[in-house]
């Protein structure tokens, strides 16, 4: 059975989602009602899912699903649970409800490897005091694929040197990491999660912190990777017109729940704003329903 | 790949350096047995070993060895030899072997520590180890305890079974749902370990017996080295080179903190409880044999990171080799230096290592220097 993973295809022996265990699976799914998805196949299901931390509940039966090629935005105020969700959808958070399903496999039935292989996560930028070169950051992706013992093939090389392409890194490749710029070091962290050659990215505030230019830079790479439909792309932003001008679709937590969900033109107003957020901005309507946010501060 | 090429260098290079360490080692001592006397005794005990029955291979015709019990190591004493080989095979060989394993063992607890606590001031005495086993020391030795287990005797047994004790009550206080809590392990670490030593100090101050024999214990030593001692601790160095090196890849990605473990597969409760185990067993077996030997499993980490860098499937390997190397040269000197009396082991390492480490700190930011 070949192995189909984003960015390549790969050799046979490691597991993977095929292609083929996707549509199987899949038609497993039920993809519930409301759901303002694209109608491909899912990867990743979310159903009627609830998280807390204790006796604090964080949000309830959230129901939606991440389809390959498809690049979707979840946002709210601080504190919804953005992190939470992504950390539940990955089996990071374990205090839920609910059911996940990566390509029709419960989540809770899953070893933490396996995960590993089947969704990247990247955390909001996590510090380390650690000497590491850019290239050696990058090859930790590999790392669900090899297990303990596993030496570092060429086929692992191979899926970090595709990483390093993808986000432009390969004059850096001998940096060590305390060495970069903020906007490098995100790269880093994505070109990590890339290396993973998972069918799922999930990632918290990826352009957090960064400049204009690393802004624009993350968000469309981000967009071309999902356009090669091979990814499905969940991102946790607070940035809502880079939002609005590169998702296909927005989610909205607010109140504990899933407060919306649609494409950026339908989701995206001055009432969500104003009653989701407590902001005032004006929302223009913009070119290809994209709509562009603008502050009222007077 | 020059990278590869390169670490494969100082892997060689300490590897040679601790086999031709021992070696001298063995001719190195307050006795007047030097290298030449030593070799000969190896030769021997080599031949002996190998044919089962001493044998006159490379032994001078005069120095007939009579084909008593046959037991190949130390019983078997020959008029005229009968002490070098006691010095050369009972006393500094397990001597040499012991500072190695202990050496080793206290580098390879210093590594998971740091990348345990993620942090490059963490040693293997943080959660409590060291205070742990002092305390059962200074009980056994003051209170003129007496039992054994094996080839464990009073001493040594009292300060594992301590050690492992005040390790296991810091992992009970920090034993949460989610998994172990890392501050405060840390925190609640130091706390026994100060309210342990006031304790150790009181017994001391307290106490007339065994004062002078109670602070040489503590500043670590391996003056009653034997091959029971090895025998004591070899198990826990092998066991506990198997499971880091199983985990060394978990290591790696739980430098970047817990998150970012699972993130990529690793099953961060269990392997926190297992690293915590295995660095705490490697170290409570290391002092109960040697004392509390400072600064190894601090320094050693971070030197051979300067060598290797900080992926630990290299790191492990040369923390041990260079740990062993350390180790052995500090007890030599400790032995040498004012001979026939003995240093603290634990002195010497600390007045050689401290410069170093700051030498490396000055380093810092520089080419190829962590943090």
């Amino acid at each position: 059975m070949s192995r189909t993973c984003p960015l390549r295809t790969g050799t046979p022996g490691r597991r993977c989602l095929s292609s083929a265990t996707v549509q199987r699976n899949v038609s497993q799914v039920t993809v519930p009602a409301g759901d303002s998805g694209p109608s491909r196949e899912s990867v990743l299901a979310a159903e009627g899912l609830s998280a807390a931390y204790g006796a604090r509940k964080v949000f309830r039966d959230i129901t939606f699903s991440l389809s390959p090629g498809e690049l979707t935005a979840v946002i709210g105020p601080n504190g919804s649970g953005k992190t939470t969700l992504l950390q539940a959808l990955c089996g990071i958070h374990r205090e839920t409800e609910g059911a996940v399903r990566l390509a029709g496999r419960s989540l809770g039935r899953l070893s933490r490897r396996e995960i590993a292989r089947h969704v990247a996560f990247v955390p909001q930028s996590s510090g380390l005091d650690f000497h590491i070169t850019v290239e050696d950051a990058i090859a930790l992706g590999r790392y669900p694929w090899l297990g303990a013992m596993a030496p570092f093939g060429d086929r692992d090389q191979d899926a970090v040197e595709s990483a390093l392409a993808v986000m432009a890194l390969e004059g850096l490749r001998h940096r060590p990491l305390q060495t970069l710029s903020g906007g490098e070091r995100q790269r880093v962290l994505l070109a990590r999660a890339l290396a993973q050659e998972t069918p799922i990215l999930l990632l918290d505030e990826p352009a957090a912190s960064l400049d204009l230019r690393y802004q624009q830079g993350i968000f469309l790479r981000l967009k071309q990777l999902a356009a090669s439909g091979r990814v499905a792309i969940l991102i946790a932003e607070h940035q809502i017109n880079l939002v609005a001008a590169t998702c296909d679709r927005v989610l909205i937590l607010h109140e504990g729940r899933l407060w919306a969900s649609g494409p950026p033109g339908k989701v995206i107003s001055e009432e969500m704003i104003a009653t989701v957020f407590g902001a005032r901005m004006q929302v223009q309507a913009g070119e290809r329903g994209r709509p562009q946010c603008l502050w009222r501060i007077e | 790949m020059s990278r590869a090429r390169g670490h494969k260098f100082w892997f060689l290079l300490l590897g040679l350096a601790l086999l031709f360490s021992v070696y001298l080692s063995l001719g190195l001592g307050s006795a007047d047995v030097g290298l030449p006397e030593a070799t000969r005794t190896l030769r021997r005990a080599a031949g002996e070993l190998l044919f089962g029955a001493p044998s006159g291979d490379g032994v001078p015709s005069g120095e007939s060895v009579p084909s008593g019990d046959g037991v190949p190591f130390g019983d078997s004493v020959s008029p005229g030899d009968g002490p070098t080989r006691s010095i050369v095979l009972d006393i500094r060989l397990p001597r040499a072997i012991l500072a190695l394993i202990v050496g080793a063992l206290l580098a390879l607890s210093g590594v998971i520590m740091q990348a345990f606590f993620r942090n490059v001031m963490a040693e293997p005495y943080l959660v409590g180890v060291s205070s742990g086993a002092a305390l059962g020391a200074v009980l056994a030795m003051l209170l003129g305890w007496s039992f054994r287990l094996g080839w464990f005797s009073t001493v040594p047994l009292s300060a594992f079974v301590f050690a492992l004790g005040v390790v296991f009550l810091v992992y009970l206080i920090n034993r949460r749902r989610s998994g172990l809590h890392t501050g405060g392990l840390l925190l609640s670490g130091i706390a026994i370990a100060s309210a342990i030593s006031a304790i150790v100090a009181l017994l001391l101050i307290t106490s007339e017996r065994a004062v002078q024999q109670v602070l040489f214990w503590l500043l670590g030593s391996l003056a009653a080295a034997r091959w029971e001692h090895v025998g004591v601790v070899a198990p826990y160095a092998v066991a506990g080179l198997v499971i880091t090196l199983l985990l060394a890849r978990d290591l790696d990605l739980l430098l970047w903190g817990d998150v970012t473990g699972a993130a990529l597969g690793v099953s961060v409760e269990r392997t926190r409880t297992l690293l915590l185990a295995a660095a705490s067993l490697m170290t409570a077996a290391a002092v109960a044999v040697a004392g509390v030997i400072g600064f190894v499993g601090l320094m050693v980490p971070h030197i051979a990171r300067f060598l290797v860098g900080s992926g630990h499937r290299r790191l492990i390997p040369a923390a041990i080799l260079l740990g062993g190397l350390l180790l052995l040269w500090a007890d030599v000197l400790a032995r040498t230096l004012r001979a026939p009396a003995e240093l603290p082991l634990g002195a010497i390492t600390a007045i050689v290592g401290a410069p170093f480490l700051i030498y490396l700190c000055s380093l810092s930011g520089r080419k190829r220097w962590p943090s």
